[in-house]
């Protein structure tokens, strides 16, 4: 349940068809720490000299530094554009069929924790990662920051057309 | 509990092998799945919990573990088929033998609250739970009368129902009759045994047969012994118990209106009692009495000059102020019924020569009691009358005696006259001018009876005979004689009254003490008058004359039965030749008696039935020490089923655990 950890830097404006520079992150870094986005974004906006559209493709997993990349970018001029990526399984894990006493690891290292995942704690989870997924649409939309949440059963494409539409570019 | 399949050798290793493969199975299951999350931060936010949660989880892992264990042990309890001893014993029969006669209503000992037959209906439920699958019982319950509430079966449950209805009942147990039915209930039963119960307050009788059984004989008088074994479970208590032993009412012979009623009551307790006598007639408190009696002491109470208008008496007896209750003892023999009497009419005969006209004279004033019939002396022996007569009153001066005599109750004047050795007290020779110089004062004949200065002109004296009553002597020698013998049929006793002197030569019918003498001696006949019924003890099958209840017996040969009042069904009942009815009277109370046919058909007396019975009132433990053999020890234990083998119901607990483990997994109460 990991989506790829990638960011889509867009040099110069945005301009629609133009060859536009990519900044490609590792698909599997080192551990993770709480501060990864930030750390991953202040590299992005070293590497990025003049400022312009960002868009940030990320499942934004951090509990503590999820915005505070996005809000980096906005320092430098840049106008971030957030792209939550979204296993389904992992936003409704109640559908995976998972029961019982297991050892959850995660993705990215770390401890592993013991736990019994029974109907009502997959549920908790469920609408815990709504609420986080909803608390960071919150944080970008008082910032003006354009949020949108990508489920991987959706194809690109067709996301690509639903944010043309959101923003106007398409009726 | 004895296994009857697999041995413990062979079970336990079983258990040990499985237990050991369940706990590595439990051991394993501890190493769990992992699971790689993207965001295990928000997991670990999700499922922190409680230190008290994670002890729960620890210990129902426990609890899964035990639960699996218990689950292999009834599999392996399962295998070795458990069976209790009763139900590989060889097969028994027993019979109940349950006393419930009234001393059994008396409070058991330290058992408050409880009653003696509730003690040993607790013992006889001990022993049915007890039966294995292949045992019988039946259930005889011993009062005065004998009945069989629960017969010979395998299943406990009617057995006991039939002791659901046994409750003590008035008299005695008939316990004869009730080991008797046992026996030939269990004749040819396999391992048969009777088990009596009883508190051990019996009567003579049922103390003879309870030892004949537990001596293993089948009869008193017999060598035979029975291959059934006898054994006692005793339910005592205290023996405190105040009765009325006796209630009875009669009518005074001179006045038909009037009554008296005596009561008796018998303290049969081991300490004083006092208590208060009540006697109701028709509902109306007539007499009201406080006693005291010491331990064993028995006090008769006489209410005297009582209005026979009312007929049917009732005596009671409650606490004394202040006294407790629990010295009366059951309440059987507290309360006790009487009816007045008829007084049919007495009938005398006087066999006369016609000259004696103060005697007949004497007896006229008398009869509005008494019916008279007065014969000549050459009608003596082939009257009629004679053969009806209560008294015969011979006065025939200076002729010879009848011959033979009337067999019944006799007063002859001057009977050695004639021929003194044939006379029925001999005379002794003749006295001339005898002088009364010694009477019986105490003597009811004699009562208010003055014979100063009477004159004789002749007399006869008597040779009399031990038991002899002289009533009235000359100078020493006997001039009046009462004799109690036979009479001339050699078969009933009667009672002769012989006077040695003729009325007619002497002063005496000029004197008021003659028409009471005359008055005194019908009197005396009459009370004597045999057949006189009080009261009828509670039974099953009592026999009653019904010309001593004052029932016309002539061509009688059925009666009808109702009782205890208010009961109204009518039982028919034959009269033998005799004239005598077989009363099945088993409550206390008043009964009613009609005559169906005969010379009285239609006509209806009451008749009073009391307990009455000092052996039946008195609760003392009278069986003694018995053999040890002879007592009945514990019940055996119960068994928690009859017939279904204990294997299957483990094999059935097993999988009911199995289903609760499922349903509990699956409601994911146990992940």
């Amino acid at each position: 349940m990991h989506e790829p950890q990638a960011a889509h830097h867009f040099a110069g404006g945005a301009r629609q068809g133009a060859d536009l520079p990519r900044l490609r992150l590792p698909a599997h870094g080192p551990a993770r720490r709480p501060d990864r986005h930030a750390r991953r974004l202040r590299t992005a906006r070293r590497r990025s000299t003049q400022p312009g559209l960002t868009v940030v493709l990320s499942d934004f997993y951090d509990l503590q530094g999820a915005f505070d990349g996005l809000n980096l970018l906005r320092f430098r001029k840049h106008e971030p554009v957030a792209i939550q990526v979204i296993d389904p399984r992992e936003a409704h894990p109640e559908l995976s069929g998972l029961r019982g006493d297991v050892t959850l690891v995660d993705v990215e290292g770390g401890d592993a924790r013991e736990v019994t995942l029974s109907p009502a704690a997959l549920r908790a989870y469920g609408d815990a990662h709504e609420k986080f997924c909803q608390a960071l649409a919150a944080s970008c939309r008082s910032r003006g920051i354009p949020y949108f949440r990508a489920e991987t059963s959706v194809p690109f494409d067709e996301l690509v057309l639903r944010m043309f539409r959101v923003g106007g570019l398409l009726r | 509990m004895t296994l009857s399949g697999w041995t413990w050798p062979e079970i336990l290793p079983v258990f040990a092998a499985g237990a050991a493969a369940i706990t590595a199975l439990y051991l394993l299951r501890m190493r769990r799945r992992q699971v790689v999350v993207p965001f295990a931060a928000l997991w670990q936010q999700v499922t922190r919990e409680s230190d008290t949660r994670r002890l729960w989880k620890k210990l129902r892992r426990l609890l899964s573990w035990l639960l699996q264990l218990v689950l292999l042990a009834l599999l392996c309890a399962a295998l070795g088929d458990p069976r209790p001893e009763s139900w590989l014993r060889d097969p028994q029969t027993v019979a109940i033998v349950i006393d419930r006669s009234a001393s059994v209503a008396a409070p058991a000992a330290g058992e408050p609250g409880l009653t003696r037959l509730d003690v040993l209906l607790r013992r006889a439920r001990a022993e049915i739970a007890g039966l294995g699958p292949t045992d019988r019982a039946l259930v005889i319950a011993a009062g005065a009368e004998v009945e069989v509430p629960g017969p010979l079966g395998r299943d406990a449950a009617p057995l006991l129902r039939a002791l659901e209805g046994i409750v003590p009942g008035p008299g005695e147990a008939d316990l004869g009759r009730a080991l008797a039915l046992a026996r030939a209930a269990l004749a040819g039963q396999a391992g048969g045994r009777i088990l009596v119960l009883t508190d051990g307050a019996l009567d003579e009788a049922a103390g003879d047969a309870l030892a004949v059984c537990i001596s293993g004989h089948v009869s008193p008088d017999s060598h035979e012994v029975a291959a059934i074994p006898c054994q006692v479970a005793r339910a005592g208590g205290p023996a405190d118990n105040l009765a009325l032993v006796a209630f009875a009412a009669r009518r005074y012979p001179g006045d038909r209106e009037r009554i008296e009623v005596l009561a008796e009551v018998h303290n049969l307790g081991d300490g004083p009692a006092n208590a208060v006598l009540e006697v109701q007639a028709d509902g109306l408190v007539v007499g009201r009495q406080a006693v005291q009696l010491g331990p064993g002491e028995r006090r008769r109470e006489v209410l005297r000059e009582l209005d026979a208008a009312r007929t049917r008496l009732v005596a009671d007896l409650s606490p004394g102020p202040g006294a407790d209750p629990q010295l009366l003892g059951p309440p059987d023999d507290d309360r006790a019924y009487a009816v007045v009497p008829p007084l049919p009419p007495f009938k005398v005969v006087l066999v006369t020569d016609g000259s004696d006209l103060f005697l007949e004279a004497a007896l006229l004033t008398l009869q509005e009691h008494i019916q008279l019939t007065g014969i000549g002396p050459s009608e003596a022996t082939s009257h009629p009358s004679l053969a009806e007569a209560d008294l015969v009153i011979i006065d025939v001066g200076d002729r010879p005696l009848p011959d033979p005599l009337p067999p019944g109750d006799l007063v002859i004047f001057d009977p050695a006259r004639v021929a003194p050795d044939a006379a029925p007290i001999h005379g002794a020779g003749e006295l001339a001018r005898p002088f009364l110089t010694e009477q019986h004062r105490e003597h009811p004949l004699l009562d208010g009876v003055v014979l100063k200065d009477v004159n004789l002109r002749r007399g006869t004296r008597f040779a009399t005979e031990p038991g002899d009553t002289v009533l009235v002597r000359s100078l020493g020698e006997p001039l009046v004689v009462l004799r109690h013998e036979l009479g001339g049929d050699g078969r009933r006793p009667r009672a002769v009254l012989a006077l040695g002197f003729d009325p007619r030569q002497t002063d005496l019918p000029l004197r008021t003490a003659f028409p009471i003498l005359v008055a005194n001696i019908i009197s005396y006949f009459e009370q004597a008058r045999p057949g006189f019924v009080a009261s009828v003890p509670v039974g099953p099958s009592r026999p009653v004359a019904a010309a001593e209840i004052g029932l016309g017996a002539q061509d009688l040969t059925q009666v009808e039965v109702r009782g205890p009042e208010p009961a109204e069904v009518p039982t028919s009942v034959p009269v033998d030749a005799t004239g005598v009815f077989r009363l099945r009277a088993m409550q206390p109370g008043i009964y009613r008696v009609r005559a169906v046919d005969g010379a009285a058909a239609g006509a209806e007396v009451l008749v009073a039935v009391n307990q009455a019975s000092v052996a039946a009132s008195d609760l003392h433990d009278r069986l003694g020490e018995l053999p040890s053999g002879a007592l009945a020890g514990d019940a055996a234990a119960p068994v928690p089923v009859r017939d279904e083998p204990l294997w299957a119901l483990l094999l059935l607990a097993a999988v009911l655990l199995i289903a609760l483990e499922w349903a509990a997994y699956h409601r994911r109460v146990t992940v």
